[in-house]
């Protein structure tokens, strides 16, 4: 579903990510790890068509990023690690926005958005400005206007910051749900109990490359997720 | 095409906080459709008074020398040279390095629907402000004996429509140049600020170099149309309409085009952070009083945006 080949970027002279090859499958969900700074937004950022980059190939589900890049995008649903969506809309009108730029029909998006609404609890919040949500509460919008246009690839970026027990739950449901009907799950995050028992893979960045890659079964050989990072973050 | 109206519809939105007005808890002040049109109102109601006030002082000169026909063109200079300046600041906040664009950028629309939603929503605040101007100008200009004729209409209706559009290809030139570069200092905010300064000081000099001919009107206008070369023709020639709104949509046509074309390169320059790591630990940090500690703080945030600098200093200035 998602295919970095020896992707490269560089501002100026620093180079943010150096030659990261990374491959997440249909029905897979990876969990992308690194410290402050390691270069795990660039890498997103690319993926999604929001950065240019330097070098290397980012295919997804067979098109490529640079040359059919609203043919991706299509496909894709991206959640920032900072939700600043509009503020001066309602949460109803920035889910309309959303589903207009994806083309959601009429028919479907009433279905959906009343669905996902219900999961997350915002129904009622809906009709209210964004300026007046917490930050959770915004969360919760972008995450609904990601699952609205049924992507097949979901890059979340922190997607559990702000979330309440309840709602971190409901994602974690609905990321297995998207990942049961082929879908592929491609996220960032610092809490490593949650990458460890969601995540088929994980792949940890240090500098701007990959200094590790494996299933979680491996990471478990080698004590936990926690453990790993810190010797790796360790070594110099 | 659907999607590049539904990014102009949220731009329009957030103009004038329309949107939160109508959809704000019930029963703020000025809330509701009610309240929104009020709002309105008061607002046209006082730019349009400025443009009066502004007309007329002009209008009394010309009329004194004969020359009254000349008041329509320089009122629109006045306007396109507001919207220059206004278009300038917007582009720093508006065009570039605007909070929404990660989200943007990875939706199915392309970056050009994008940035062109943006151009169109500056185009738009910029004609509504210069048409806001031109009604008590012409009101003015009815009042000291001037002929609206059906020329007069149409002129004055061309020069408005395309009058925003050369001032604004103008300020994205600039403000997206200085946006450039002041981004690879680190006091960029400060380098944003000088060139305010320097803007500013600009638009000073030509007003006193105005006002101070104000006795000899020929000279007054000279220096208008030195800026705004395109209000010198007048209004009586179609061909010059003609050429006067080729002028001004070729260059904004232009200017949209070499912005979409490099607009991502420019956007990953300008939001690139990086950090020097280069600081080193000191063994005492010095302590301030509570009071000298907020004054800190506020100096530090009167620099830290352009926007911030202009209108403290309108506060300052009114205090004095």
């Amino acid at each position: 579903m998602l295919e970095i080949k020896n992707f490269s970027k560089h501002y100026g002279s620093f180079c943010a990510v150096n030659n990261l090859s990374i491959n997440v499958k249909d029905g897979e969900i990876y969990g992308f790890i690194g410290h402050n700074g390691a270069g795990k937004s660039t890498t997103i950022k690319a993926v999604v068509g929001a950065m240019d980059f330097d070098g290397g190939e980012i295919i997804i589900d067979g098109t490529s990023v640079k040359k059919e890049p609203i043919a991706c995008k299509k496909k894709i649903a991206y959640v920032p690690d900072n939700p600043d969506i509009y503020e001066y809309l309602t949460g109803i009108q920035y889910l309309g926005f959303v589903c207009d730029m994806y083309g959601v029909s009429k028919e479907e998006r009433a279905g959906r958005i009343n669905e996902y609404a219900e999961v997350f609890q915002l129904s009622s919040n809906l009709g209210d400005l964004i300026s007046s949500y917490s930050h959770g509460m915004k969360q919760k919008l972008v995450l609904i206007s990601a699952l609205v246009h049924n992507p097949k690839l979901l890059v979340l970026d922190e997607p559990f910051v702000g979330l309440d027990p309840i709602a971190s739950f409901k994602l974690k449901e609905l990321m297995r749900e998207v990942t049961g009907k082929g879908g592929a799950i491609f996220f960032s995050t610092h809490v490593l109990e949650v990458a460890e028992k969601l995540c088929d893979r994980v792949g940890i960045i240090k500098k701007g490359e990959l200094a590790f890659e494996g299933t979680v079964e491996e990471v478990k050989e080698r004590g936990n997720l926690e453990s790993l990072f810190l010797e790796i973050e360790g070594n110099e | 095409m659907n999607n590049f109206f539904s990014l102009v519809k949220v731009q329009f939105l957030s103009l004038f906080g329309i949107n939160k007005r109508l959809h704000g808890p019930k029963g703020k002040m000025l809330g509701g459709a009610a309240g929104v049109l009020l709002y309105a109102v008061i607002i046209c109601l006082a730019i349009g008074y400025c443009g009066y006030v502004y007309a007329e002082m002009f209008a009394t000169a010309l009329a004194n020398e004969g020359r009254l026909s000349e008041l329509l063109p320089i009122m629109i200079a006045a306007g396109a040279l507001i919207s220059f300046f206004f278009s300038f600041f917007a582009t720093g906040n508006t065009l570039y390095g605007f909070k929404d664009y990660d989200m943007l950028a990875a939706m199915p629309v392309k970056t050009s629907a994008v940035v062109f939603s943006k151009l169109i929503y500056m185009y738009a605040a910029d004609f509504a402000f210069s048409l806001i101007l031109m009604v008590p100008a012409l009101i003015v200009f009815t009042n000291l004996g001037g002929v609206i004729t059906g020329t007069v209409i149409l002129s004055v209706f061309i020069m408005l429509l395309f009058s925003p559009l050369l001032m604004t290809a103008l300020s994205i030139i600039i403000g997206a140049v200085t946006t450039v570069i002041s981004s690879y200092f680190r006091r960029k905010n400060l380098i944003q600020i000088i060139l305010l300064l320097a803007v500013m000081a600009g638009w000073l000099w030509l007003s006193f170099a105005m006002s101070s001919q104000t006795t000899d009107i020929t000279a007054a206008l000279k220096g208008v149309y030195f800026v705004y070369p395109l209000a010198a023709a007048g209004m009586d020639n179609f061909l010059y309409m003609l050429l006067y709104a080729a002028v001004n949509l070729a260059a904004f046509a232009l200017v949209s085009a070499g912005v979409c074309l490099t607009y991502k390169k420019a956007h990953s320059v300008i939001t690139a952070k990086r950090t020097k790591k280069d600081y080193k630990l000191k063994k005492d940090y010095g302590a301030s009083g509570q009071f000298s500690s907020l004054f800190k703080r506020e100096h530090s945030r009167f620099v830290s945006c352009p926007m911030y600098f202009l209108f403290s200093q309108r506060l300052y200035r009114r205090r004095a």
